[in-house]
């Protein structure tokens, strides 16, 4: 949610990193796990990179076999926003996820799973609230989702 | 002549002769006896101890041209000639580099070999490294510290937390060069940026 901006990122990872002042870059290995209020990234590989204003950008690579995943909590909602895919990157000062390589994002009201999406690369921008999923057109890549109507419109439940 | 004239002239004759075998025989037994002065202390294995020692001492080091290079205060230091290094109680080290950056360092205790390059700190070491390029200054905490002041590293394989304006790093162990401004961290590493856009 909104109040996630303007909490201190908390990453922790158990291979060894590195810290490139130069490039004010920072790596970090072996199952990584970022921490920034609600949000959470996991993945196998983690780049930070500063961009000036105190603005980073993060990139979270997963290795084959365990893609990244990323978790958040919805603005004011009991909701979350749960995604994976091969690389998810994060840019501070867009706001904006961008999950790329057979990316699924789920929607999750409580427990149930409520919108899901796949795709080739997914986008979601974090202050609109706002997905964007396209497929890569190399291979055809076609685009699913399953939304389904929020409990109350759809009266008493199945 | 009588055998006893005849004696006596033989013992005047050969008086001189007999008494300087006295005195040769004497200086011999002289020279056998005396006891033998131990070379000066070049044999005796040199025990590790302080030849010299200074309490609340400042120990500046200048380079040829005049300007302060190193400063170095502790409430005490000894030089062990044996093995050429100092022992420095609660140093404070203050290294100018040629590029204007400074190394402040400090710790309950450092050792460092004679010509002061490669010093270890031991016990709340801590080594700050303020460059002139704009970059926030660096600061290394941990309970044992290697500074090699000729190659610019500050290494440890101790738990080491790293800081720098407002990120906090913490790692299992930490080599850090300066010359290519990179520190590699031992795992596991957890680390506390803050959120962007906010500078402390």
């Amino acid at each position: 949610d909104k109040a996630d901006r303007n909490q201190p990122l908390v990453i922790e990872a158990n291979k060894p990193g590195t810290v490139d002042m130069q490039k004010q870059l920072v790596v970090f290995n072996g199952d990584v796990v970022v921490t920034q209020g609600t949000m959470r990234i996991k993945a196998e590989r983690m780049e930070l990179r500063e961009v000036g204003e105190g603005h980073r950008t993060a990139t979270a690579l997963g290795v084959p076999g365990t893609q990244a995943t990323f978790r958040q909590k919805r603005e004011g909602l009991d909701e979350y926003i749960e995604g994976t895919a091969d690389r998810i990157d994060y840019d501070s000062r867009s706001d904006l996820l961008k999950l790329t390589g057979n990316a699924h994002v789920r929607r999750l009201r409580g427990s149930t799973v409520a919108d899901e999406i796949t795709g080739n690369l997914i986008t979601y921008d974090n202050r609109a609230e706002l997905f964007s999923v396209a497929g890569d057109n190399a291979s055809g890549g076609r685009v699913r989702a399953v939304l389904t109507p929020p409990p109350s419109a759809s009266g008493p439940a199945r | 002549m009588p055998w006893g004239l005849r004696l006596r002239e033989w013992v005047l004759a050969y008086l001189p002769l007999l008494l300087m075998a006295l005195l040769a025989l004497a200086t011999w037994w002289l020279v056998k006896n005396t006891p033998i002065v131990s070379a000066p202390g070049s044999e005796r294995p040199l025990r590790h101890e302080p030849d010299y020692t200074m309490q609340g001492f400042t120990l500046q080091r200048f380079t040829p041209t005049g300007a302060l290079r190193v400063q170095i205060e502790g409430t005490q230091m000894r030089h062990y000639p044996d093995t050429d290094t100092f022992e420095i109680d609660e140093v404070r080290v203050r290294s100018l580099g040629e590029d204007g950056s400074v190394i402040r360092a400090r710790a309950q205790r450092a050792l460092s070999d004679g010509k002061g390059t490669h010093v270890q700190l031991l016990g709340g070491a801590q080594v700050v490294r303020e460059t002139r390029d704009g970059q926030p200054p660096v600061e290394f905490r941990s309970e044992f510290l290697q500074v090699f002041l000729d190659t610019e590293r500050v290494q440890t394989d101790q738990p080491v937390q790293m800081l720098q304006a407002g990120n906090d790093m913490r790692a299992a162990g930490l080599d850090y060069d300066h010359r290519s401004r990179v520190a590699q961290l031992k795992g596991p590493v957890k680390a506390r940026l803050d959120p962007p856009g906010r500078r402390r």
